[in-house]
């Protein structure tokens, strides 16, 4: 392995193989044009039997097992990770943000945040609890009006894992986790570490772990016809990214499987400039636009903005360099490079103000101009209007994030955004920090992976709803009908 | 002003012989004068251009040509036409998701016709009325203005021209019957590689066909619709060479273009893409769009003063090098062009939707 070579390990059923020691004809080797290559075992066909042969055992092993008794494993997990302990957490540092071209401090941030969501128990129960309204789902019937609730594991969880953003696969890699579902993991080409990492580093606390023996995660071609039969095998699916990815992975699922669509969306800002300070509202609108490289389905990609527009842009300006300071952007792609420099010249010559630096840009171009094309890469797109309401208009089912700004605008327009399509509305600058209790592209993330059963309560219980028959039985299934029939012939039709 | 000499001289350039011949000396100067007299009555003719060309910071010097990006023929074509110019829209294929709208006058598309038979004669070498051409594409008039249709046309119009795509498909039996009792001259077949390629199978499996040194194949665009069937440029020479009997791989050329660029560049019999010398090819940094120095690969982009009716300063969206003054074993020496691939813009990198 050379110093531009990293090999990575396919996971199945928690038991790692790495390059080293399979035939070199069963070793995919990713390359990038930055010139780092990773390599990493193909997934083969003993492994999808693997996957399905130990399947009864390990899920019966989860079953036994008490949530709470799951997030104290990660727990565990998280506070190693977040104490530097780790050698898995130190693989991702090292070479995370080698393969994907981000920056190592935005990356860090990410990896920060695994620590504090997975050792911080009451992350995980809030948002339990906020998805099924108790935190017993899992472990206990739970009363519900005239029944019980419990929710079951679907069985194995496919995530379709996109790299643009570390924190999406911790999401949904532990969503799967806490569900006590089993989880096969295809990693993505743009970031095959994060994902990777994180269950490496679940596997070092206790690799006997029936969390640990649960994890798979293998990397395959999108026409891989093995990994379509593993994606027609799957008992519930998440897919991140875009359309193509999106798409391909429903033509393969079968019927009566759950999927859960994450992407691809886009996001915006509306700013009322005549309530709020211009600097504080640039330096906010960068951070939503910027991070993550604008490659993130919460990113801004277009404000519209009521007010001094060529004031704000200066603030942009001056804000997008202290961005770029702080987290520059290292992406050497020359396509991206490419269709943002081709793009701006585009806007150029159609005459709009295009301010750039080195490493973003702004255009400020007519609101009827919402079809121009976007090629991400830290680009803001302003659009002056004179209605923030009226804005709702451009919203579709692709719109996700909304952060706006100042707050106290929200309550305006937020029934026309919402009712337009703008599925979360966030205060400026905070697109990237869900809080507890959010929606996840309109939905509830964990709803996907489980089986919501419910038993009823017998009829001698009449609860709230009926009174008492002295004879229900004989009333239901015998006396009803004659009834009926005689109320019925007097009807006068 | 319209610079009635310069243009003069650039119609009597592309028509002389042995274009590929002449010394840099004489023809870098030439072309400098012909870009500047081109991008000044583009100027006068199109605001929108003007008003490019100041924010782009061009000068004469031509230090920084103004390049428009390929995607404005498909979003906005009024924008990049001159007006009160009478001619035709011409269009590429679509493949792409969009149609790119080019419009040209008499004199621009006589101009083009004329540097397709500047590199027949200079560098594909077929001269002569007995020369039979098998064009493996419709007529126009059945396209309407599908560029492909113009080039392909372009490559086969000195001579004796038959078309093999009638009704959409491609009259296999005809064409086979044609070459097989073709006579003892010259004879080329033009085509996109998909199409030459389906000849060539159809061929080879009747028992092929022995040319020898007397036919030339000319591949023209992309494999488009049919990339499924893509083979690698080695495998499709050999079997055009070994379904029509061809004395070696030289016999097959392919020729590039696209329907912004109003130059066909040509491949010699070394295969290398040869600029004709008015066109002046640059590799551009991704990242600012400057030049790149000889031989790095970057964003290739087109100045071509043979357009009149549009601006024919291109970025294009395909990724090449530009080698500059490469004396090519076929005998030119001059500016070579290697156009490695399309750029991406498409791809999805995350779960961002690119709006």
């Amino acid at each position: 392995m050379s110093a531009t070579e990293i090999d990575l390990p396919i996971i199945i059923n928690g038991r790692t193989r790495y390059p080293g020691v399979v035939p070199e004809p069963d070793v995919w080797t990713i390359r990038y044009e930055h010139g780092i290559a990773v390599r990493i075992p193909k997934f083969t066909r003993t492994d999808l039997e693997a996957l399905h042969g130990e399947a009864d055992e390990i899920d019966a092993e989860l079953a036994r097992m008490p949530v709470r008794d799951i997030i104290t494993f990660l727990g565990q997990v998280g506070e190693q990770w977040d104490a530097r302990k780790l050698s898995a957490r130190m693989f991702v540092r090292k070479h995370a943000h080698r393969v994907t071209q981000f920056s190592d401090l935005m990356m860090e941030g990410d990896y920060a945040t695994f620590g504090h969501f997975l050792m911080q128990r009451f992350h995980l129960y809030d948002q339990i609890e906020s998805e099924f309204g108790s935190d017993r789902i899992f472990d206990e019937w739970v009363p519900v009006q005239m029944g019980y609730r419990r929710a079951f594991p679907r069985g194995l969880a496919l995530h379709y894992l996109v790299g643009n953003m570390p924190l999406a696969a911790m999401y949904s890699l532990v969503r799967g986790m806490v569900s006590k579902n089993r989880t096969i993991a295809k990693l993505p080409s743009r970031d095959p570490i994060t994902a990777l990492g994180l269950a490496m580093a679940v596997l070092e606390v206790d690799p006997e772990h029936p969390v640990s023996r649960s994890l798979s995660l293998a990397y395959w071609p999108h026409d891989d016809p093995l990994g379509a039969e593993c994606i027609a095998s799957v008992d519930a699916a998440c897919v991140w990214g875009g359309e193509a990815a999106v798409k391909a992975v429903k033509a393969k699922i079968q019927g009566g499987v759950p999927l859960s669509e994450y992407g691809p969306k886009w996001s915006v800002s509306a700013i009322d400039l005549s309530q709020c300070n211009a600097a504080d509202a640039a330096m906010r609108v960068v951070d939503d636009a910027a991070y993550y490289d604008q490659e993130a389905c919460f990113n801004t990609q277009r404000a519209f903005v009521r007010g001094d527009v060529d004031d704000f842009v200066e603030k942009i300006a001056d804000a997008f360099e202290t961005f770029c300071g702080n987290l520059p952007f290292v992406s050497s792609n020359r396509d991206i490079l490419a269709h943002r420099s081709l793009v701006l010249r585009e806007a150029t010559y159609r005459g709009w103000r295009v301010e750039t630096g080195r490493d973003w840009a702004v255009v400020v171009l007519p609101e009827s101009e919402i079809g121009f094309r976007h090629p991400l890469a830290r680009t803001l797109y302003i659009h002056p209007v004179k209605d923030l309401g009226a804005v709702a208009r451009h919203f579709n089912r692709r719109t996700q994030t909304l952060s706006v700004y100042p707050w106290s605008i929200i309550a305006d327009y937020r029934d026309a955004w919402a009712a337009a399509g703008a599925d979360r509305m966030v205060e400026l600058g905070w697109s990237r920090i869900p809080r507890a209790g959010f929606t996840h592209d309109g939905m509830l993330g964990m709803h996907g992976l489980v089986r919501l059963v419910s038993i009823d309560r017998p009829w001698t219980d009449p609860g709230k709803y009926y009174s008492q028959r002295p004879n229900l039985s004989q009333y239901w299934f015998v006396d009803k009908y004659p009834q009926v029939r005689a109320m019925m012939d007097r009807d006068d039709i | 002003m319209l610079d009635s000499v310069v243009i003069e001289d650039l119609d009597a350039w592309i028509s002389e012989e042995d274009v590929f011949k002449r010394p840099p000396e004489l023809t870098i100067p030439r072309r400098e004068n012909a870009l500047r007299s081109t991008v000044a009555q583009l100027r006068e003719e199109i605001p929108a251009f003007d008003r490019y060309c100041t924010r782009v910071g061009f000068a004469d010097t031509l230090e920084r040509l103004p390049y428009v990006p390929s995607a404005l023929f498909k979003t906005k074509p009024e924008l990049v036409r001159a007006a009160g110019v009478q001619g035709i829209e011409t269009t590429s294929s679509g493949t792409q998701g969009s149609v790119s709208r080019v419009y040209r006058d008499d004199l621009t598309l006589m101009r083009f016709f004329g540097t397709i038979t500047a590199s027949v004669r200079g560098l594909l070498g077929v001269e002569g009325a007995d020369t039979a051409a098998y064009n493996l594409g419709p007529r126009i008039e059945e396209v309407k203005d599908l560029w492909i249709s113009y080039v392909m046309s372009g490559v086969s119009l000195v001579h004796d021209s038959d078309f093999y795509v009638r009704g959409g498909n491609l009259v296999l039996d005809q064409l086979l019957r044609d070459l097989e009792t073709q006579g003892p001259g010259q004879a080329i077949i033009v085509g996109p590689p998909a199409l030459v390629r389906e000849a060539a199978v159809f061929a080879k499996a009747r028992g092929g066909l022995h040319f020898g040194h007397r036919m030339k194949v000319v591949t023209i665009g992309g494999w488009k619709r049919r990339d499924h069937e893509r083979i690698s440029r080695e495998e499709l020479n050999d079997l055009v060479c070994g379904a029509f009997g061809l004395d070696d791989d030289s016999e097959v050329r392919d020729a590039f273009n696209m329907v912004e660029l109003n130059t066909v560049v040509m491949e010699c019999a070394r295969h290398a893409l040869h600029v004709p010398p008015w066109l002046y090819v640059e590799a551009l940094d991704p990242r600012s769009l400057d030049p790149l120095p000889s031989g790095q690969p970057g964003v290739l982009a087109y100045a071509d003063p043979t357009a009149r009716s549009f601006p024919c300063f291109v970025a294009s969206d395909d990724f090449g090098v530009v080698d500059r003054g490469v004396p090519c074993q076929c005998g030119v020496t001059g500016d070579v062009i290697r156009v490695e691939r399309r750029i991406n813009t498409m791809e999805t990198r995350g779960c961002a939707l690119k709006m």
